[in-house]
Order: structure tokens, then sequence, then C-alpha cells
């Protein structure tokens, strides 16, 4: 069913009464969801839906603005302290994950999905010139395997240009033809970071080459729903973002659990290595709710189709009535 | 100290973080338990009786480790003291003495592990432990026993010959693990093990082994929750 989104969608700021109920915990953030406080009359019902800006400096410029409004509850607040906490923990989420992705909408608009390609350009050069490296250093790649690598690599390169062509042309058709290559690269980017997530050792010594791939791993996630939307298929674009939270949380769970239990791989990690670790894995955790809040997103678009451009074009907060 | 979850953390590095209870079982040695020993400079006694009583005996870390060491170039013949010798070597040395299985690529953390299962073994007559954790568990009662007849070569005739040995580190123990005979024997290896320098510095590192394994469990543990933190 069609509805018109006008009448629903307005601008966060101008909505007072939802200012002040989230002030006084009446309302509470929950990702990118406003709902009724616990302990009120409507408890957990979902008042409206939050859409950011498409540009990630202008979504960092809102939330801090948001968040200096709620500070300001804190100290007239009577009750509901617990829950203007949560969402000013929420607002914090959100303002971590926007910095850590350069945006909270890459995979769900025109514009982030041009900077996701952009940034799976770069990891392949920055892949490219780390294997060369290695080669040169130990001279171990023999002539098939080295053949083998560069064709992977052009594949990938290949495929990620049709897709900034078919998405550009609105191409439809041949944009379906692309899903399953995205979704083998996808595959084979995590079954790579699987296998080393259960060696401590490659955490540390192999942390590089991992961050790369994790890199490449989200942006083709983030690719691969926006493909999936671009097509129509609302319901497997949101499935990709919630696959690819998933996995992040899953790959760090898996290292962290190889890390905790092997206690001779702990006595050889020096403190700047061990800096480094917790640096990547803070940022697979604080991405977390940009990919929670895409996959909420996407599934609004589903049913109120346009919504994205039109939020996307805002330089507000905009609050969408449930 | 450059890792995170380091096995060979310094000496007085370790000293300066140990427990109170743990220092004490030190000082009680290097001091004879406050009787004093020919080849201790009686300032350095006031010093560490004195920090004893307090419960500070983590502010001189320093001396406690320049005694330990001194210990270890110490012998009946040479009652002058010397500058001490290395921990790492004082260490080996004592695992030698003990009959421990070394090779070139050990560190401090797995010699100390060779002193205390041999240590063990040989004191309170426990074979074949391959957990050093519950190897640990015995170093408190070895220990015990080998401060009581460490004093001097009397004290050894003074506890009752191997009989009264038995007695000092732990008649229960040894009773319910070996027989008779291999008590004396056990023994008859304390008298070995109680020479000059031995009857010192096999006793402190299995101490400092026990120190060294707390502060290590401490240092994993931080290292667990700072990961954990992560998920």
């Amino acid at each position: 069913m069609y509805v018109n989104t006008d009448a629903l969608l307005r601008s966060l700021p101008d909505i007072p009464g939802v200012m002040e109920k989230l002030q006084s915990g009446a309302y509470r953030l929950w990702g990118g969801l406003v709902r009724h406080a616990a302990g009120t009359e409507k408890a957990g019902q979902i008042l409206g839906h939050l859409l950011f800006p498409g540009d990630s400096q202008q979504t960092q410029q809102r939330l801090q603005q948001l968040q200096s409004t709620l500070d300001k509850g804190l100290g007239t607040l009577q009750g509901g302290m617990g829950q203007l906490q949560q969402s000013m923990g929420v607002l914090q989420g959100l303002q971590s994950a926007n910095l850590v992705m350069s945006g909270l909408n890459l995979a769900v608009t025109a514009a982030g999905f041009v900077i996701v390609c952009n940034k799976l350009n770069r990891i392949s050069d920055q892949i490219q010139s780390q294997s060369e490296k290695i080669e040169q250093t130990y001279g171990l790649v023999k002539d098939v395997h080295d053949y083998n690598t560069l064709n992977d690599e052009a594949q990938f390169r290949s495929l990620i240009l049709a897709a900034q062509q078919f998405c550009e042309q609105g191409d439809v058709e041949d944009l379906k033809g692309l899903i399953a290559p995205f979704h083998k690269e996808y595959q084979l980017t995590k079954l790579v970071l699987e296998k080393h997530a259960s060696f401590a050792a490659s955490s540390v010594v192999r942390l590089p080459q991992i961050k790369l791939l994790q890199d490449r791993l989200v942006n083709l996630g983030l690719t691969l729903s926006h493909v999936q939307m671009r097509t129509g298929a609302v319901k497997y674009s949101r499935k990709s973002m919630v696959q690819l939270e998933s996995d992040i949380k899953g790959l760090n769970a898996q290292r962290i659990k190889s890390l905790t239990s092997d206690r001779g791989t702990a006595s050889t990690i020096k403190h700047d290595q061990f800096t480094h670790i917790t640096n990547f894995l803070q940022q697979g955790k604080q991405m977390l709710p940009a990919l929670s809040y895409q996959a909420d997103v996407i599934e609004l678009e589903g049913r109120h189709p346009g919504l994205l451009q039109q939020a996307s074009e805002s330089k507000e907060i905009l609050l969408l009535a449930a | 100290m450059e890792f995170v979850v380091p096995r060979a953390r310094h000496l007085p590095d370790l000293l300066a973080n140990a427990s109170s209870a743990d220092l004490n079982v030190l000082a009680d040695l290097i001091t004879d338990n406050g009787n004093g020993r020919v080849a201790l400079d009686s300032k350095v006694k006031t010093t560490i009786l004195a920090r004893q009583a307090k419960g500070t005996l983590q502010s001189i870390p320093d001396v406690l480790d320049a005694e330990i060491r001194a210990f270890g170039s110490n012998s009946i013949a040479t009652l002058f003291r010397s500058e001490g010798v290395s921990y790492l070597e004082l260490a080996t040395d004592a695992a030698k003495k003990l009959d421990g299985k070394l090779s070139e690529s050990l560190d401090i953390f797995e010699i100390e592990k060779v002193v205390v299962c041999q240590a063990v073994e040989k004191y309170a007559g426990v074979k074949g432990i391959g957990d050093y954790a519950t190897a640990l568990g015995y170093v408190a009662q070895v220990v015990k026993g080998l401060i009581s007849v460490a004093g001097t070569a009397s004290g050894i005739a003074a506890t009752g010959g191997a009989a009264g040995i038995a007695g000092a580190i732990g008649g229960r123990l040894l009773s319910m693990a070996v027989s008779p005979l291999a008590v004396a024997a056990a023994g008859a290896t304390i008298f070995q093990a109680a020479s000059p320098a031995f009857r010192i510095t096999v006793p402190a590192v299995l101490q400092i082994a026990k120190i060294r394994q707390a502060r290590y469990e401490y240092d994993f543990a931080i290292y667990k929750e700072k990961l954990r933190a992560c998920m």
C-alpha cells in the first residue's frame, strides 16, 4: 500500500513534543527508532523512524546538536534519567559509526554507493600493492599463481565498474546479473577472514592484510545490499545488510575467543601491536549501529518508496511517524 | 616491559608488585627468619625487617633483588659478597642442581617451571605432575620446609635428620604420597640441596616462580578484559 510520506515526514528539531519527551525520558532512542519508554503507557511502541542526511558531515553536526539538546535535559530531569542516558548512548554510538564508516547511508543512497565503489577500488589498489611487496620479499609466487591473483583482482575490479555503470544507467536487468558474482566475492572474502579469525596469531602478524580484507568485506556487503535494492529486491537488500552486521559481529567474537584462549600468542604481543588489534576490533564494534540503522531504513524504503531520496537530500535529521 | 602479557618480567618489577604475603616468604629466607646470616649485611637486614614489619617490602625491590642474586654467587668457602649473578643464571643453576633438563631456548618462565616441577617431585615426593598450576600448589609447602632448614648446617641436624626434614616440608603430604623409604630419600635430597648457595636459591626461585605466575595471570586477565570490551 502506498502512503504519502510528506504528511508523515518532518524535521526532528521542528517537532518540540518529541524533543521534550526525549529530554524527559518519556521517549527513548533505540537505534534509528524513537520508542515510548519503559514504564509509560505505550511502552516499547514505535513512535517514528529517524532518517539521517546523506552527507556524513551534516549527519555528524546534527547528531551533535541533538545530543547537545538532550544533554540540557540532564540537569533538570526528575525521572527517566536512565532512559535519557540510554538515548544519549545511542546517539554516541551512531556518531562513532558515522565517523568509522564515513556515513550512515552508504548502502541506501546513490551517493553513498559511489563512495563505497571508490573505497573498494582504493582497497584493491592497497591489496595489490601489498601482494607485490610480499612477492618481492619472499619470491614465493610462481607465474601461475601470479596470473591467477591478477586475474581474480581484474574480475573483481570489473565487477565494481560494471555495477557502478549499471546503477548510474538504471539498468536493472544487468544489475541482477551482478548479484551472484557479488555474493561470490563477499563469501570468498568472508571465508578467508573466518579462517584467520580462528588463529590468534593471524590477528597479530597479519593484521594489516586482515584490516584490508575486512574493509573490503564491509564495502562489498554495502554494495551488494545497494545493488539488491536497485533491482527492487528490498527484502534481500535488507537481508544482505543484516548478514553483514552479523558477520562483522561474528568475526570479532571469533577473534576475541582465539586471542583470549591462546596464551602462547598473548605473550608475544607487544603494547603497540595490542593497541592496533583493539582499535581494529573496536572499529568493527563501532560500525554495527550504522549497519543496523541501514537495515531498518531499507525496510522503510520498501514500505515508502522514494523516502530515502527525500531523506538523503535533507540537511536535518527527519522523523518518519510510524 | 614491551609485552602485554610478559613471561620474563625483571625481578625488581615483579617484586615491586607482589603481595606482602609472598614477599614475607622471601624476606624470611634472606634474613633467616630475622636471625641474620653471615653473608647478609646488618644494615640490609635491618632495612628488610623494618619494611617487613610495616608490610612495605614492595618499596625495596632492588634490595631484595640484589640479595637474592648475591646468594647465587656464595659458597661455603666464599663468605665475602660479590655483586651476585644474574637471576637467569641463578635459576638455571637451581634447575641443574635439581637435575632438570634444560635447553638454550628456554626463557626464565620455562626455567622456573623446571625448578618447580623438579622440586615438587624431589621434596614433596609427588611424581608426574603434568599441570604447572597443580605443581605450583605445592610450592608454599615445599618452600616452608626448605626455609626451615636453610639457616645453618646445624639447622638441618636440629630438624632431626631425614624424618625431621620430612616433617618440616609437610609430613602428611609426604606420607600420603610416598613410602617411608622415599621420605628418607627425600630428606637426603634436601640435605644435598641445602648446600650453602642452593639452600637459599632453590626456595627463592620457587617463591619467585609463584610470584611470577600470579603476575602473569593478572596480566592475562587484564588482557582478556580489554579484548572482551571490544565485543
